[in-house]
């Protein structure tokens, strides 16, 4: 297993080795304590992250050492491992939960998604795509970083729940090439992957990469509801998904490139769609690239980051309705930049100041109904484009060894709502070198998307009225390093939300609309536990309990209230294996269509994988649901069903080589 | 709309203008940096058995982080100022009071340290199995953070002590 630390050494300048670059800011470490540096994340090349006690958030890290122990294939199983997190399928999309919140139709568009930093949330549906949907291969990612909490004080718009980071593996990395395939059943699905990547002797690090997916999925029984159908939806479940990724570093340049092309049959008829009817699907082209430039100047003390992004998103599906034939589209093109200066010339302070800009110059959105094609109730071309633009400072300020301070203000305009401030203020307070104690609080903010702005057709109409909604967020976590093999945390929050932006049902026209809703109020409490052993095993272990409100009272739809998790990965001596074994275990959640619940559920996941069995080659055998558990979760309003059954034992089995 | 243009095209060019100031690019990476913070910190916890007005910092070998150590020279340790110097063979290092082994040298460590094993001179290294005339200290990844391990045993054979707060931060001690 190759690591940043045991890279082929390379030559530079003055010395025959040198560390590989990467895009890490790099921090000084020279005043570090041995306490401090024990506690360095070396996972990946974090922009923000480096030293988790002095972060004025709790965040985690997954590496891709953890991915590869626990066999996980999507963006959102990975994330589930995470305190409070709960993903919900609708055999379409996975949607993120965070912290009670995770409102059936709701796109993701409360959670930032980054790729190196850079969004991936589109401008239609401001979507954070999470399952298969993604378009990085998860065999390419160095780690995942999630900053729980508000994050608009410095990420801008979305960033209510959290900041979910990519960091994406460097050529010298992969250093040769690799060709991976797996097979799972009983879906029948395929997948293949081929990645050359190096490190050359200029210095230019590259990193290439195509995987393909395809799946039959399975045949699975739906009851319609009202629509009085019910039966076997065959080879209706169908997935095929190819992805692309493109990365040239060097010196303090970096480039990145990557596209996804995912459709995903639809069983379920959403949209109230004819059920049973084949040929229903959604399908997501997503394309991101930037261009990245990071240096340091002045002794160091002065770092410049800057960067040049484009994104484009087109989404298409189609589905049957009353016997007639539709297409519905939204498209996104964006493009824009981000300056960034980081100081430490001030003794005790850390400045930073930046400034990003963002155009929208497309947000499309049709509606085709192939029968009435002239017909403008039945047909849609909504037409759109914006900007948005922030100017954002923070300081980190150390007032003592034991106590730091960190101010953050962020002021956003953008083409749809008003001036925005998104302020954060942070208090660390180190009493001893084992115990961090950090109190945070923060606003963070979404303006309405297009979708919810501007859609209409014969079922939805347009709000051009809606506001932004903000959310205020107040958490204490406390850390402790009991040894240096087992931490302990905690921590309790607060959040309220004002004016969530949710469908709802106009009361005059009976059509669906968007309105910014009653406040939503929630508090949380969380334990965890990370412990390490010399023989390489390492437990994690959470447990969560909230509750989230409307502001009259009424419960969340599918807000699980208790949520346990437990991740142990250990060598198995002898054999030449290593186990990852995973635990979740959810309280029931309220659905949406009838109020009733979708129970509880314990779920366990297993993955063996053997290194070196076979020179060069990494075989794996994952087995998720381990134990056939049968289980569903809440869907949206805009379905037959009120809940949808999930997956049952799949077996997978995996084969990387290296060369 | 134009105006924004206007602002992107502003934004563009002063993005690309201002680094030009700089042509040298510092190409290190935070691991060679968080290495090099290791070992100087390793030295605040170490007694050796006599007091010099300079503490040599000696590398054999090829070590990727040699560039980071170089940073700390000139820094004082409990009134000694540190030297990083390069040395070719075990031999040479008698004199020194750290002697990091580098990567090129790994094969070769258990011969180094059987050399030195009557001399105070602190070894560190990032691989080799801990005997009694093994490396004092391996620093090592563990995870995701880097971990260390003390060789107590070998280390005293060598008159060199470590500080119990030093010994206690350490993931093993043999």
């Amino acid at each position: 297993m190759k690591t940043i630390a045991t890279h082929r050494p390379y030559w530079f300048f003055f010395s025959l080795f040198a560390c590989a670059p990467s895009t890490a800011n790099a921090t000084d470490f020279s005043d570090f304590t041995l306490e401090d540096l024990l506690e360095v994340s070396i996972t990946g090349a974090s922009k923000y992250e480096q030293k988790q006690g002095k972060v004025a958030a709790a965040v985690s890290v997954i590496s891709r050492n953890e991915i590869k122990a626990f066999g996980w294939r999507t963006l959102s199983e990975a994330l589930n491992s995470l305190p409070g997190m709960y993903s919900t399928y609708d055999r379409q999309y996975s949607y993120i939960g965070t912290r009670g919140l995770g409102v059936p139709g709701d796109y993701n568009s409360r959670v930032l998604l980054t790729i190196n930093g850079n969004r991936v949330n589109d401008t239609v549906y401001d979507q954070a795509l999470i399952g298969r949907e993604f378009q990085i291969d998860l065999d390419l990612v160095e780690c995942i970083e999630f900053i729980p909490g508000p994050g608009s004080a410095v990420y801008g718009q979305n960033a209510l729940f959290g900041v979910i980071n990519i960091v994406t593996r460097s050529g010298a990395s992969v250093d040769g090439a690799e060709l991976a395939a797996a097979y799972q059943s009983p879906q029948a699905a395929k997948e293949g992957r081929a990645t050359w990547g190096k490190k050359l002797d200029n210095g230019l690090d590259i990193l290439l990469s195509a995987s393909g997916y395809k799946s039959k999925g399975d045949n699975l029984f739906f009851d319609y509801g009202k629509s009085g159908i019910s039966g076997i939806a065959n080879d209706m479940d169908g997935e095929r998904d190819k992805e692309y990724f493109a990365q040239l570093a060097r010196g303090p340049w970096s480039f990145d490139f990557s596209y996804g092309n995912r459709r995903k049959d639809d069983p379920t008829a959403d949209f109230l769609n004819d059920p049973l009817v084949p040929g229903q699907y959604q399908q997501d082209k997503s394309m991101l690239t930037q261009l990245q430039y990071q240096d340091k100047f002045s002794d160091d003390t002065l770092q410049l980051s800057g960067r040049l992004f484009s994104g484009r998103e087109r989404y298409t599906g189609e589905g049957h309705s009353s016997g007639e034939h539709f297409k519905y589209t939204g498209s996104s093109d964006w493009w824009g930049s981000e300056l960034r200066l980081l100081s430490t010339a001030l003794r005790h302070h850390k400045l930073m100041l930046g400034l990003e800009y963002q155009d929208n110059g497309r947000r499309d959105q049709t509606l085709t109904d192939f029968n009435h094609l002239t017909d403008p109730l039945k047909n849609a071309n909504i037409t759109g484009s914006g900007w948005r633009q922030g100017l954002y400072g923070q300081d980190e300020w150390a007032l003592s060894e034991h106590l730091s301070l960190t101010v953050g203000l962020r002021i956003d305009r953008n083409s749809f709502t008003k001036q925005t401030l998104s302020p954060r203020l942070g208090v660390i307070w180190q009493p001893t070198s084992e115990t961090t104690i950090k109190t945070m609080y923060g606003r963070a903010y979404r303006a309405p998307n297009a979708y919810e702005r501007d859609y209409a057709d014969q079922y939805q109409t347009a709000n051009p009225n809606l506001i932004n909604e903000t959310i205020d967020t107040l958490e204490l976590v406390v850390d402790k390093r009991v040894s240096p093999s087992l931490r302990l945390h905690g921590s309790i929050y607060q959040w309220n939300m004002q004016r969530p932006i949710v469908q709802t049902t106009d009361s005059v026209s009976g059509l669906l609309q968007f309105k910014n809703d009653n406040d939503v109020n929630a508090h949380g409490i969380e334990v965890g536990i990370d412990k390490t052993w010399s023989g390489g095993g390492r437990l994690r272990g959470s447990l969560n309990y909230q509750t989230a409100q409307y502001s009259g009272g009424v419960t969340l739809h599918n807000s699980p209230h208790l949520m346990g998790k437990l991740n142990f990965s250990s060598p198995l001596p002898v054999t030449g294996l290593s186990l990852g074994y995973e635990l979740q275990s959810y309280s029931k959640r309220e659905t949406i269509i009838n109020g009733t619940y979708s129970g509880g559920y314990v779920l366990s996941n297993l993955n063996l994988t053997a290194n070196k069995w076979i020179k060069g080659t990494e075989l794996s055998l994952g087995i998720y649901n381990l134990f056939d558990k049968q289980y569903s979760q809440p869907t949206s309003d805009s379905n037959w069903q009120n809940t949808i059954r999930q997956d049952g034992r799949q077996i997978r089995l995996k084969a990387i080589y290296r060369f | 709309m134009t105006r924004n243009i206007q602002k992107f095209i502003y934004f563009f060019w002063g993005m690309l203008l201002l680094p030009m100031g700089s042509a040298l690019a510092t190409d290190t990476i935070e691991i060679c940096e968080l290495k090099a913070a290791f070992i100087y910190n390793f030295t605040l916890f170490v007694t050796w058995p006599k007091n010099n007005n300079y503490l040599r910092m000696c590398v054999l070998g090829e070590s990727t982080y040699f560039p980071q150590m170089k940073t700390y020279e000139g820094r004082s340790v409990n009134g000694a100022t540190i030297r990083i110097e390069r040395v070719t063979s075990a031999d040479d290092a008698r004199g020194c009071q750290v002697l990091l082994i580098g990567e090129s040298e790994q094969d070769q460590i258990n011969s180094i340290t059987k050399k030195l094993k009557d001399s105070p001179v602190l070894t560190i290294s990032e691989s080799g199995n801990f005997s009694p005339d093994a490396v004092h200290i391996l620093l090592t990844r563990h995870l995701d953070r880097m971990a260390f391990d003390i060789n107590q045993t070998a280390a005293k054979a060598s008159g060199l002590s470590f500080s119990f707060k030093m010994l206690k931060l350490a993931r093993n001690v043999y």
